[in-house]
Order: C-alpha cells, then structure tokens, then sequence
C-alpha cells in the first residue's frame, strides 16, 4: 500500500491489483467482472492504469456501450434521398422473397456472422467466441430498458413480446425473461433452427419460434404489447420496412409499444424499383436499406401510435454522413387518447 | 467479488477510481472527492460523466464527443404547469437576457471571446456573416423533406438576439415577427436588420402570455434560444407558439434534449438561480416535446442531432401542423 501511494505521489506507473481490474469492469463496461478468475489474470498480464485503460476502451464490448467513439452525425445540410414508392404487394412479395432466399442462405452459410458482422463470428472461430457473441445480445435489451426507463414507461409481466428478426436467438435469449411469451421471428429457416437450439440451451421455455415469410404472416400474430426489431429491417428495401412496420403496427395492442431500429439517411442512398431488380436479386449480398424518419412517424402516425423517443443510435457504426435511429412508440388506447 | 448496484451512490472508492482508471490520474483533492458523494450520484452517473468528460475525451482518448449510448437514465426534471410560477421562471430568464443586452449583447449571442465588447469592432463582420450556415440548415433540412417553404410565409423567430439569423431568414418570408426579452438585444438588432429588410416586427416579450397576442404563423424558427430556459418555460413556450401556427405550418427548432447529469428542482432552482444573472443550459426530453406537439397537432417530420463540441445532445426539429 505504500509503495502504491508513494508512486501516485509521484506519477510513476502505476501498479495494477484486483482491485483496479474490478473497477475498471465497472466504469468502463457497466458491469461486474464474470469469474475471479478473470480478475487475477488480467491483473497478472497489465502493468500499469493506462494499459488497463487502453485494454478496455478498445475492447468490442467497450465500443459497443459507448458507441464508437465518434460523432460524425449529419451537418443538416445533406440532400434528399431517391427512394421510389412501391406500393404494388406482388412486388413488395417479390422484394422479400429476395430477402428470404439471401437470408436463408447466410442462416446456411454463416449464421452467427450474418448476425453481427465481425470476423471473429465467422464459422471458423465462432466455437471460440461464442460465450462473446452470445452476452452481446444483452445491451439490445439495456437500450431498450434505459428507454423505457427515460420515457417513465415499464413492460408488464404479462406482456407479448414479438421479436422481428431473432437470426439464431442472441437477444431473445435476454429479451424472453423480460415477457410472459415472446415471439421470436425469422425470415430464414436455417437461422431459425440455430435459435431454437440455442434458446433451449439457455432454458428459456416461453419462446416460440416462428417463420415469417410473407407480409401477410404478420396478420397471423396475436395482438402483442412490445414490438422489439434491431439491425433487422435495415436489411430489408424501402417498400417492404414500410409494409412490415403498417402491418405490425396493427397488430399493436393498445397502450402497447414498439421500439425498434432503422437507419434513417445515407448520402447518396436511391432505391429506384427496376434499377434494384436488375442489380440485386439473385446476388446473395448483405444489403443496407433506410427509411427516412418522417415516414415512419407518418405511418406510426396513420397507425394511431405516439411517437415518444426518437435517439440517434450506433447500430450503423456513425459513420459520416449515415444516421441510424431508435424509435419508440405507444399505441393510443381506443378512446383515442394519448397516454400521458 | 460483492455486486455493487449501479443505481446504488458511489462511494469515495468509486469516485477515486474513476480519477484514476478514466482520467489516469489523482483527484485534485479530498474536497473534489467529497463533492461528487456529496452529490448523492449513482454509479451509473458518476460513470456517464466521467467517461463524458471533457478530460477524458480530449486529452486521454482524443475523441470527439460521446454519442448518445441508449443507456442513458432518466432526467429529473420537476414539472411546473402552474402559470404563476412560469411566469415568475420567464421573469428570471428575462432579467438575465436583459442584462446581457446592456453589457456583452453580441458575446452573449456567440460566447466566443472575439464577439465581447473589446473585440467586436474587428469581428462584427464575421459575426454577422455566421447566421446564414444556420438559415441555410433549415432550407436544407425542408428540402431533404420535399416540402416548400412556405409561400407568403409569416414567419416568427423567438430570441431574435441582435438579429444575426434575422437578417437571412427576412428574405424568405412575407413578414417577420421577431422577438426577444431584452431591450438591448432589440434596439441593436433593429438598426442591424433594418439595412437589409424591411419586413421585419421586431417585439419585446414581457411575459409568456405575449406569444397568445402574435398573429397566425406560417413558420417558427429559434436557434440557440430555448436552452437558455428552464423546462417549464421551454414547454410553455412550445406550447403557446404551437398554437398559433395555422395549418401546413412548419416549426424548425434547435434545443437539447439530453445535458448528462442534468436535473431541475424547481425549490432548488429558485433558492440558487433567482437572484443570480447568468446563462443557464436547460434540457427539455424529447418526450415532452412530441407530447406538447402531438396536443397541437403538429407531426414530427425530422429529428437530427446537432454534432455539438458540448457535453450534451441537441436536436433540430423539423415539425408541420396538419
């Protein structure tokens, strides 16, 4: 103890004991360390407060709470987006028959990649990082308590949850605990069995999977109390986030809420129908779509929801000229009024 | 290894630790500790605003400012719907902004040190040029929402300041309604605006109820002006001009929307601000604000955070009245 007084009397390095590895986890990711164990070896391996500081502010998980560090949001003074209006339902069929073919084929190829695009989750080292990409499906469901907790609103017990998009179940394993039934969704049947495996490792037994691939399954839905979708419809063309969100929104219980990621501007993003036809379908890429912000409130609006929160999110990265949003919305109940 | 609760406070262990594990260093002193206990703040807190500080930021990471996380916690703010007590809150603000209109008018537009008196003659020039980016956000910002501005427009712009945004929004409107709580603002701001338009009404504001004599508006515009005040004025504000906007009319507004830390006691704030002038940052959720529009029947069309130097989050919003 008093070497280590006597060395921050001088500025010297610093040495690090447990202790500092503890408190690093907390102020640094939030959370307590996961074993002992992992508290000794770090502190055996870093040498001095800067070096702990520099392993956690350029871990992933570090990047992720905070966002990337970056703040190139819009100057406000970009150009509109191109984006045609498809409203024709053989088309929007057809857009998502697309998705679906692309999906099922990465659920085939490169499931847990597919789902959060680092290279560590590629099918080669997956079975390495696993216990990573699994606890990263926590802070899906942090953002939306935080929301919920800014916005004075909470989930009952009792409530159904829908998941649109679970891929292979990274947050419905943290989402199902927070609902009485949730409802996890997928356009890909092969991510699907994935999720299935995986949530049932986890105990999670109020789960059910289902397959969603065409508009009209959406109708299928029993009336739900939270829409829950991140780094989900983005993946998916204008027409069909739009058709999505009108027939989720529908199915909206009243009072109920939807909280739910889309980016909402990329410079120089057009969606025009023939030119994406021509150029996509069939080429099995990972695309990245946006919706602007007014037409989504329009349709919440149409839909009878409230907008409570819009939140630039990080999803996207931040990258310049990019802006990715987190909306939360509730359902007016059927007298018509806003809850306040 | 004992859990600590995140909402639970932080103790002067915790605020220790966050000197040395985030800034790298020692407190300055024992006081510095004592205060951030004192403060009662939760861990969770004491994290934000360490790893949101401006030490951390720039001098150990070198990075721009934090963007919002979606971890944010709530913000305490009272609600004050009682009109006598708004009043008496705009009265404060009023006597601050007035004071500033008779000694540092233009600084307290900018805080920059080049627009204080001293300086000013050599950068009025500048200063007066600096409004136009900000207009020509808010055409931008119409135009990327494929709508007009609209035509014949009557146009109100609250905290008109010394009317560095006047001047440029003028040209675009049929006539300007331009208002402000300080007299020396306006006076300043009349001989400034008067050498380019001639469209403009600039207006005194004595009282919240003022903005309920304002003739229909086609446009709101205000710019750096709604942060200077307290949250219930900020609503009530909002409150007032939505009503006076009429069908079609849009509202392009700047105001945070999230300051870290932030908080406001209404007993608090009276027994330690009321006698003091000074420039106050206030925050008003986003919540509050689509609240008061949705009751006006004013739909939100955009929503974009301001890439601000500071420690918090600003919005513009663009809104329409249906």
């Amino acid at each position: 103890m008093i070497r280590r007084l006597m060395s921050w009397m001088s500025g010297e390095s610093r040495s690090v004991d447990e202790e500092a590895v503890i408190w690093a986890y907390r102020l640094f990711l939030d959370r307590e360390p996961e074993s002992s164990a992992v508290v000794a070896d770090t502190a055996r391996a870093i040498k001095s407060w800067d070096g702990l500081r520099r392993q956690f502010t350029t871990s992933d998980e570090f990047r992720q709470r905070v966002g990337g560090g970056g703040r190139p949001s819009l100057g406000g003074l970009e150009p509109p987006m191109r984006i045609e209006d498809v409203r024709d339902p053989s088309q929007i069929a057809r857009l998502l028959d697309h998705i679906a073919a692309t999906w099922t084929r990465f659920g085939e190829t490169e499931p847990h990649y597919s789902v959060v695009t680092d290279e560590k989750f590629r099918p080669e080292t997956i079975g390495e990082f696993r216990a990573s990409f699994d606890a990263s499906g926590r802070i899906g469901v942090d953002r939306l308590d935080a929301a919920l907790a800014r916005s004075g609103l909470s989930l009952s017990p009792e409530a159904i949850c829908v998941e649109l998009g679970c891929g292979v179940g990274r947050i419905s394993a943290w989402l199902a605990p927070r609902c009485a039934r949730l409802i996890a969704t997928d356009i890909s049947a092969s991510h699907l069995e994935l999720a299935r495996e995986h949530l049932l490792a986890q105990g999670a037994t109020n789960v059910e999977l289902r397959r969603l691939s065409r508009i009209e399954d959406i109708d299928t839905l029993p009336p739900f109390d939270l829409f829950f979708s991140v780094i989900v419809l983005q993946h998916n063309p204008p027409p069909v986030i739009r058709a999505i969100l009108e027939r989720v929104f529908s199915r909206l219980r009243d009072g109920g809420l939807a909280y739910f990621q889309v980016p909402t501007y990329r410079a120089g993003y057009v969606f025009e129908l023939d030119a994406y036809l021509h150029d996509k379908i069939g080429k099995g890429e990972m695309e990245m779509h946006v919706l602007p912000q007014r037409e989504i409130v329009r349709i919440a609006g149409e839909s009878g929801l409230d907008l409570i929160e819009i939140i630039e999110d990080p999803y996207t990265g931040m990258r310049p000229g990019e802006m990715s949003n987190t909306f939360l919305f509730r359902k007016r109940t059927s007298k018509g009024g806003r809850l306040e | 290894m004992n859990d600590r609760s995140l909402d639970a406070p932080a103790d002067a262990a915790a605020v220790r630790w966050a000197y040395r594990l985030v800034l790298g260093r020692e407190p300055e002193n024992e006081e510095a500790v004592r205060a951030h206990v004192a403060r009662g703040t939760t861990l969770a807190q004491l994290r934000e605003a360490f790893l949101g500080s401006h030490e951390f930021r720039v001098k150990v990471r070198g990075v721009a400012p934090p963007p919002p996380t979606g971890l944010e916690p709530p913000l305490a703010i009272d609600r004050a719907d009682e009109g006598a007590l708004r009043d008496r809150l705009f009265r404060h603000i009023a006597k601050s902004w007035s004071h500033y209109g008779n000694t540092e008018p233009h600084w307290s537009v900018l805080t920059f040190d080049q627009y204080r008196n001293e300086r000013l003659h050599e950068n009025l020039d500048a200063f007066n040029a600096s409004g136009q980016v900000t207009v020509n956000r808010f055409l931008a910002t119409l135009v990327r929402n494929g709508i007009m501005f609209p035509a014949n427009a009557h146009c109100i712009e609250l905290g008109c300041g010394v009317g560095r945004l006047t001047r440029w929004l003028a040209p675009h409107a049929r006539a300007v309604t331009a208002l402000d709580v300080s007299p020396g603002h306006l006076a300043l701001a009349k001989e400034h605006v008067g050498k380019y338009a001639s469209n403009v009404e600039f207006r005194q504001l004595r009282s919240l109820e003022d903005l309920d004599a304002l003739p229909p508006a086609e446009v709101f515009f205000t710019f750096l002006v709604l942060q200077h005040n307290p949250p219930p004025v900020i609503e009530s504000i909002l409150d007032r001009i939505f009503a006076r906007l009429t069908p079609g009319a849009i509202a392009y507004f700047h105001l945070p929307t999230y300051i870290p830390g932030y908080r406001f006691s209404i007993d608090a704030y009276l027994c330690e601000r009321e006698d003091e002038l000074g420039m106050e940052m206030h925050a008003l959720p986003r919540r509050d604000v689509f609240r008061i529009a949705e009751r006006h029947g004013v739909e939100t069309l955009e929503v974009l955070n301001e890439a601000t130097k500071e420690l918090m989050l600003a919005d513009y919003f663009l809104m329409r009245k249906r």
